[in-house]
């Protein structure tokens, strides 16, 4: 990536997400909460799930991080209102799939494209894929 | 018998850097000597605290003896091993010159620091622990001279005592007496912080200690290079440090010991190299350091760091102490012209180490960015995770200047973040 493509990048993609995140804040309660964390950078974040007969209803997140992780993070709780707990299973694996593989489906949401379209970015994929690993470990051992 | 091939380039360059001095002609002198910069012409390499560059004469002097003179090392009844024996035993004798000794038997060669303070801490501290013990360390340090106490402490039922900073990055020290007393065990402390730079005042410490009779462990993988150190000159009884942070190769460090303390050292790996006599009731085993050694040791790596030191001493640390601190003050006073900017930490003393935060911009940003102006810096804890909650931090940007650096490279640095600054707003 050059330097006027990182630019680019952050001007149209990121920086927009990471200013005005989705639900970027501390609800007063939650049905229940994975922590998202990052113990070589520091990042962290607290991602707070409502349910309601079986089906995700909200995701809310508050932490600390960088551009990317917060960006990824916000375009993930934004894609995972409305879902059953399988389907966020389903949709956090597939991410997290197409992140690691070169040769992988892409997801029809733009915004979730445009995070796996940075799988080569160096140093900064586990950035990418802090929230979403943080929701497949949670969900993967849970009873669902 | 076959002749020990010459390895006359190292010596060349140790010849003409002992007339060698840093100023700006010089320093591009320097920068000659690692390749690294021929590869990269624009590279700005600002991470020094993980790892320096490595001199062209280390490696050479490592791949002449895997290509040339290669054997394994000890019992060999034939030339080339003899040879390659008594060249690293006399690479242990230089490295202990280099460290003020004239006893090679004070130094242990290791992985690195990180291994130098665990083998501390399994070989001669774990076996003198008692329940009621104390372990004295600094919230400053590198995670690798506090988890290794901190896991004692939780397994012996001792309290780890952790000696805070105040609000410029400075150690207090006005608790230190009162944490030193008859069930210390050992006080561990780093010569130089390698998040904020700062220089500690080991005289002051190591005295209190001595003056308990307490034993003391430095840290010296930031110091290493530039300063003065050794058992001996700062007076402590462990001294550890990394040889690829003074220019030499991965995978080598050392581990010195008090002539003191040399008894007390027990093997902690076992195998072969460090027996005096294996039977099938009993082993007993070499002294220090020779009781370190289980299995092959790493003989090329221990070859490329005598070479580095070689290096270092041709330059004179006097003479790169003072272009470290002249790049530090440099650095301190163009930083603070970047919009948004925090030095962290304003300690009495430090040297080659700044870290920074920008406002609205995470350290891993900046990093990204500064990468593609060919500005190598690092962004994160630095194993410091401790010493960034003790001062409410999460992350920093931290840049660690080295011989090869120079004031243009610091104006790269600052135009850079400028130009991100505004582009972020």
């Amino acid at each position: 990536m050059t330097k006027q493509e990182l630019q680019q990048l952050f001007k149209n993609e990121i920086l927009p997400e990471n200013e005005n995140p989705y639900h970027f804040q501390e609800p007063q309660t939650a049905s229940f909460t994975i922590e998202a964390y990052n113990s070589m950078c520091g990042d962290k974040y607290t991602l707070y799930f409502n349910t309601s007969e079986g089906q995700i209803t909200s995701v809310y997140f508050y932490g600390f991080g960088c551009a990317l992780s917060k960006a990824s993070i916000s375009i993930m709780c934004k894609s995972m209102e409305h879902l059953s707990p399988k389907n966020i299973t389903a949709l956090s694996d597939q991410f997290i799939f197409t992140m690691d593989q070169e040769n992988s489906t892409k997801n029809a949401d733009k915004k979730i494209q445009m995070l796996q379209q940075l799988k080569h970015f160096d140093g900064r994929v586990d950035c990418i894929k802090l929230g979403w690993e943080a929701v497949k470990n949670h969900f993967e051992n849970a009873d669902l | 018998m076959i002749g020990i091939v010459k390895l006359k380039y190292s010596f060349d360059i140790a010849e003409k850097l002992v007339l060698l001095k840093l100023n700006k002609n010089s320093i591009k002198k320097v920068r000659s000597h690692f390749p690294i910069f021929e590869a990269h012409p624009n590279l700005v390499y600002l991470d020094n605290a993980a790892t320096t560059q490595r001199a062209q004469s280390v490696v050479t002097a490592q791949s002449h003896f895997d290509l040339y003179e290669n054997a394994n090392i000890h019992r060999g009844i034939y030339d080339l091993s003899n040879q390659a024996t008594q060249k690293f035993e006399n690479d242990r004798t230089e490295i202990a010159r280099f460290l003020g000794s004239g006893n090679a038997n004070t130094v242990a060669f290791t992985q690195g620091t990180t291994a130098s303070i665990n083998i501390v801490a399994q070989s001669f501290l774990a076996p003198r622990l008692q329940a009621g013990d104390n372990i004295v360390t600094t919230i400053m340090e590198h995670h690798a001279n506090f988890i290794p106490w901190q896991m004692l402490a939780q397994k012996y039922q001792v309290e780890l005592r952790i000696v805070p900073i105040d609000k410029n990055g400075d150690l207090d020290l006005s608790q230190l007496s009162n944490f030193l007393d008859k069930k210390t065990k050992l006080l561990a402390v780093s010569h130089i912080s390698n998040t904020l730079g700062t220089i500690h005042p080991l005289d002051e410490i190591i005295g209190l200690a001595k003056r308990k009779d307490i034993p003391v462990l430095v840290d010296a993988a930031q110091s290493a290079c530039h300063f003065e150190i050794g058992v001996d000159p700062l007076n402590c009884d462990f001294l550890t440090f990394s040889g690829h942070k003074m220019f030499g190769p991965f995978g080598i460090g050392i581990l010195q010991v008090s002539e003191k303390y040399l008894a007390d050292m027990m093997p902690y790996n076992y195998g072969g190299g460090i027996i005096k006599d294996v039977k099938v009731e009993k082993t007993s085993f070499r002294n220090f350091p020779h009781n370190l050694d289980a299995g092959t040791p790493n003989v090329s790596g221990v070859i490329g760091l005598a070479a580095a030191l070689e290096f270092i001493s041709g330059i004179g640390k006097p003479d790169m102490q003072s272009h470290l601190n002249k790049l530090t003050l440099y650095a301190l006073d163009q930083l603070p012209k970047v919009p948004g900017i925090e030095i962290i930490g304003n300690p009495k003393r430090r040297i080659g180490i700044i870290s920074f935060n920008l406002k609205n911009i995470h350290p891993h940003d900046i990093a990204s960015f500064l990468n593609k102006d060919g500005i190598a810096l690092r962004a994160g804890m630095h194993c410091t995770q401790p010493l960034l909650n003790a001062m409410g931090l999460q992350a920093t940007a931290r840049v660690s200047f080295s011989i090869y650096n120079n004031e243009e490279e610091i104006n790269k640095l600052v135009a850079s973040l400028k130009e991100l600054m505004r582009f972020w707003s």
